[in-house]
């Protein structure tokens, strides 16, 4: 599996960014992104130019909206129609992601325990989701300094309940890039695992609807579980029972947020409810931790703990491997 | 260049959350559309109010205001009010952006930011004044449509 660092939340002067489509796709360069999802509020009208700017750059492109609506924000990848944003009410949520979805439609929630008016016009998610099978993914991960917002730890807790749920949302992180960097602001980068060796908008889409991402602050954390001559991934399904867990954390990933300063301490293995199964100290560099576990929850996922910006936090987590009951 | 609407109207802080659809005829002939969209006030003066507004917001939605040592930061309120378009056959975007007075044009080969280019058939057509909050107690807007020949788009 190949992972390539990408941007999943991206606004341009289309609708409150401040770059243009140009501009956007030069930033991602500097910061080593091998790919971005336009997500414009309420517009496609950037799609063309970015995707031509960002063909000649070799970065590639997701094609999204965010839909701004009043009850929450929902991105919304490879659909173009999005003129049903104004109208959309709390109640109505199933019906259209499930004619997003059968229109081919990748789903995620944008940061849904943002605040809402009158600080963030529709931030705040209000709707009323009885189909959350509907949704491919849910970003957890929002914005600058992520893991010192309440409402970020509010995202991971009610992620995790939805796992716990037997809901297959896939993590994702996104700056909700609007404009230039602060180098004193951690950001989270999502990876997707791509198995073709280039990346592409196709692999992309797939791998998010495949489950394969791990978000950082710094180093790729990633995960394999084998059994005699049986090995899962990152979003793969494996029967319940003994595995050897292999974790495998890659400092040199870290290059474009070299400046952050950062301490990994720890990694963990946490299950449903959010309860550790495994944890184990590590330093910063290169780290191969094995240990053998038996399963009998529905999902796993990795997580590696530290130091960022002077304060305890999360640094990294994968996306889980699924277990089922045979 | 010819005016084919002129709208004037005011939200009250009820209306937030909500649209006002209006459906303007375009005769044939027409090479561009050009939207002038503007409303005031854009802020909330009255510190003492944002403050208190914000603080009522900040504790429901992120719990006690001691972890939000920066809130003043969110000052000060505004209203957002967008403008977004719908040709006859189809939805051409949004001005999503905190500018409270805008100047778009639409043409076959040109839009403004936000909106796609299209034809300017004939037909209807609509442009939407959307509500995502209107944080003072009155929040007046005026929408002006001009319908441009070839000779006016240059
Ligand atoms: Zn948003
Ligand atoms: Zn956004």
């Amino acid at each position: 599996m190949n992972w390539f660092p990408v941007e999943l939340h991206c606004h341009t002067k289309h609708s409150d960014g401040d770059f243009s489509p140009a501009e956007l796709i030069e930033q991602a360069k500097i910061f080593g992104l091998k790919g971005i999802a336009l997500t414009d509020h309420n517009t496609v009208a950037g799609w063309e130019e970015t995707c031509s700017c960002a063909e000649k750059a070799g970065i590639c492109v997701l094609p999204g909206v965010e839909w701004t609506t009043y009850f929450g924000h929902m991105l919304v990848l490879q659909q173009k129609d999005c003129g049903g944003w104004m109208d959309l009410q709390p109640d109505r949520i199933d019906a259209a992601t499930a004619d997003l979805r059968a229109r081919g439609g990748t789903i995620g929630a944008a940061h849904p325990f943002e605040p809402g008016n009158p600080v963030g016009t529709g931030c705040h998610w209000d709707f009323s989701v009885r189909h959350w099978e509907n949704f491919h993914y849910y970003e957890v991960m929002n914005g600058e300094n992520p893991m010192e917002k309440v409402r970020n730890r509010k995202s991971l807790l009610a992620w995790t309940s939805l796992l716990d749920h037997g809901y297959r949302l896939t993590p994702t992180s996104g700056i909700d890039w609007h404009s230039q960097l602060n180098k004193e602001f951690s950001y989270a980068c999502t990876y997707v695992g791509v198995p073709e060796k280039d990346c592409t908008a196709q692999g992309m889409n797939h791998a998010i609807l495949s489950g394969r991402t791990s978000l950082t602050m710094g180093p790729l954390l990633t995960m394999e579980v084998c059994r005699e001559s049986q090995c899962g991934g990152i979003g793969d399904v494996c029967p319940n029972g003994r595995y050897t867990f292999l974790l495998h954390l890659d400092p040199r990933r870290a290059e474009h947020w070299r400046h952050l300063d950062l301490q990994p301490r720890e990694v963990r293995l946490v299950t449903n409810g959010g309860r550790v199964l495994f944890q184990s100290p590590c330093g910063e560099c290169k780290l191969e931790s094995s240990v053998m576990l038996d399963v009998q929850t529905s999902w796993c996922r990795a997580e590696l703990w530290g130091v960022v910006r002077d304060r305890e936090s999360l640094i990294a987590m994968t996306a889980p491997i699924y277990f089922s009951q045979t | 260049m010819e005016e084919i609407l002129a709208e004037e109207h005011m939200f009250i802080g009820a209306d937030t959350a909500s649209n006002i659809l209006l459906p303007f005829f375009v005769k044939p002939g027409y090479e561009g559309l050009l939207f002038q969209f503007s409303y005031e006030p854009k802020f909330l003066d009255d510190e003492a109010l944002a403050v208190n507004l914000l603080k009522k917001s900040l504790a429901k939605y992120e719990g006690a205001l001691e972890d939000q040592p920066d809130f003043k930061a969110y000052l000060p309120l505004q209203n957002l009010l967008t403008l977004s378009l719908f040709a006859p056959d189809a939805y051409l975007g949004s001005a999503h952006r905190q500018n409270p007075c805008q100047q778009h044009l639409i043409s076959e080969s040109f839009a403004s930011y936000g909106f796609q280019p299209h034809p300017i058939t004939k037909g209807i057509w609509k442009a939407a004044v959307n509500a995502h909050c209107v944080i003072t107690d009155f929040c007046s807007w005026k929408l002006r449509i001009y319908a441009l020949c070839e000779e006016e788009m240059m």
